[in-house]
């Protein structure tokens, strides 16, 4: 009986570990958020946001619970002009006093492929929630400096800045804002 | 349409020409000139932003709902008989709603209880302090002058919002501006023209609510803030000193003005460099 039941212990630890889901913190200095806007239908005007965190979790045997949360601080908007910065965090735009944080929040992870998920949750900006589903590319994983698992993941996608509320000048400054976010992620033991 | 012409034409012109015709149309009722003001100041917002949801997400998205909030006050003030007391509490009240919605949302992002409730009462007392010097400026100095100093009292704080880097802010600095305009050239031909009673809650309202604005969404310096809310001052000191003398009226109006464009002058002096397009 004793054998049976250390036998049905140790089969259940060993299911637990193998199923066990891993959870990575994203190294904000390893990670960026850019982002485009088209200027006057004549160019672009790159920005980025320096200030970004956020956990992925990973469950190799079962995607279905992989999750995926990240947040911005908004005043971090930075597109290489103090002037322009300040105007993107007023309230024409960011409004960065009243809603510091932007957010994005997995409620689906599905694989599509051998390297590349579809993420399907609510994204929140100036205190509107929308849904959104972006592809990501798994980049890689790789051991740091100090021998800790990295993961990296990119993924480009486009939403409009209306949708959020953020009206000011829409046409002169495009609707449509493309963003790209390359995250590494640090392996949390 | 070049969007400086658009940006003209609905901030500026649009809220000139409905607040003009709407006070020559109510000249003859004591709140008509409030209202006036009040409709050129929401039909600009509305065809500028369209109309907000109630309650607005944002708080500049309050304005026109303030606008609205002070034009009622200005009914109360020309179509009542109360007294002086009660007035004041109409106006508190008034008062207490529209920073309500300006710093609400600062005490759950920014503020910590004691931080919120102390820069909630300097913003309040600013606020009642300016309201009444602007009334008892506009009450020492003849009605054409009057109107023209809240005109150029819109003016100073829309440039300064201006500086302050929300252009929209600054945009609906010029919508009141416009339509407080229209209402001086009124007073300048229409003489059985009664604006000051239906009007001045308007502009006490709306005019720290813009300052208050920028000044906590944006980079306003509440000294600028301050200043500019108590320019007034100046010009009710100058109408009080001069109160017999037939200088009385352009004195006063011109020391609010030089108050209010020194405000601006030294925000300007004091901000950093550099713009953008």
């Amino acid at each position: 009986m004793k054998k049976l039941l250390f036998a049905l212990l140790l089969a259940t630890a060993a299911a637990a570990t193998s199923s066990r889901a891993a959870t990575y913190k994203v190294d904000p200095a390893h990670s960026f958020l850019l982002f485009k806007i088209s200027h006057f239908g004549a160019g672009y005007v790159w920005g980025r946001f320096d200030d970004l965190g956020g956990k992925i979790t990973l469950d190799p045997s079962n995607t279905s619970k992989d999750s995926v949360n990240f947040t911005v601080k908004s005043a971090s908007v930075d597109t290489a002009n103090p002037k322009r910065d300040e105007h993107l965090k007023s309230p024409d735009f960011f409004n960065v006093k009243q809603f510091p944080e932007i957010t994005f929040v997995s409620s689906k992870v599905e694989k599509t492929g051998d390297n590349t998920f579809s993420v399907t949750g609510n994204l929140t900006l100036r205190g509107v929630t929308k849904p959104l589903t972006v592809t990501v590319k798994e980049l890689g994983t790789g051991k740091g400096m100090m021998g800790e698992t990295r993961t990296g993941f990119e993924t480009t996608f486009t939403i409009k800045r209306s949708d959020y509320g953020m009206n000011f000048m829409v046409g002169p400054a495009g609707d449509e804002v493309s963003l790209t976010l390359d995250a590494e992620g640090v392996k949390q033991l | 349409m070049p969007i400086l012409i658009a940006t003209l034409g609905f901030g500026v012109a649009l809220p000139a020409l409905i607040a003009g015709s709407a006070a020559l149309l109510l000249r003859r009722f004591a709140s008509g000139a409030g209202i006036a003001c009040t409709l050129g100041f929401v039909a600009a917002w509305f065809a500028i932003y369209g109309w907000p949801a109630l309650p607005p997400r944002d708080v500049t998205q309050w304005l026109p709902f303030l606008a609205v909030l002070a034009a009622v006050v200005g009914i109360v003030e020309s179509a009542t008989r109360f007294g002086i007391g009660l007035r004041w509490v109409v106006r508190v009240v008034a008062i207490a709603i529209a920073l309500t919605t300006q710093v609400a949302p600062l005490f759950q992002t920014t503020w910590t209880p004691m931080t919120g409730a102390l820069w909630t009462a300097g913003f309040g007392l600013l606020w009642l302090v300016g309201w009444l010097f602007l009334e008892q400026l506009t009450s020492r100095t003849g009605r054409s002058w009057s109107a023209f100093v809240l005109m150029a009292l819109g003016a100073c704080i829309s440039a300064a919002c201006g500086l302050s880097s929300s252009a929209a802010i600054a945009q609906a600095g010029g919508m009141l501006t416009a339509a407080l305009g229209a209402l001086w050239i009124v007073t300048l031909f229409a003489r059985n023209f009664e604006w000051k009673t239906s009007v001045l809650p308007v502009a006490a309202i709306l005019l720290p609510a813009l300052l208050v604005n920028a000044c906590c969404y944006a980079e306003l310096r509440p000294m600028t803030t301050g200043l500019l809310v108590l320019a007034p001052a100046g010009g009710w000191l100058a109408a009080f000193v001069l109160r017999s003398s037939h200088h009385r009226d352009w004195v006063a109006a011109t020391v609010t003005i030089l108050l209010g464009a020194g405000a601006v002058a030294a925000a300007i002096a004091t901000s950093s460099p550099g713009g953008y397009e």
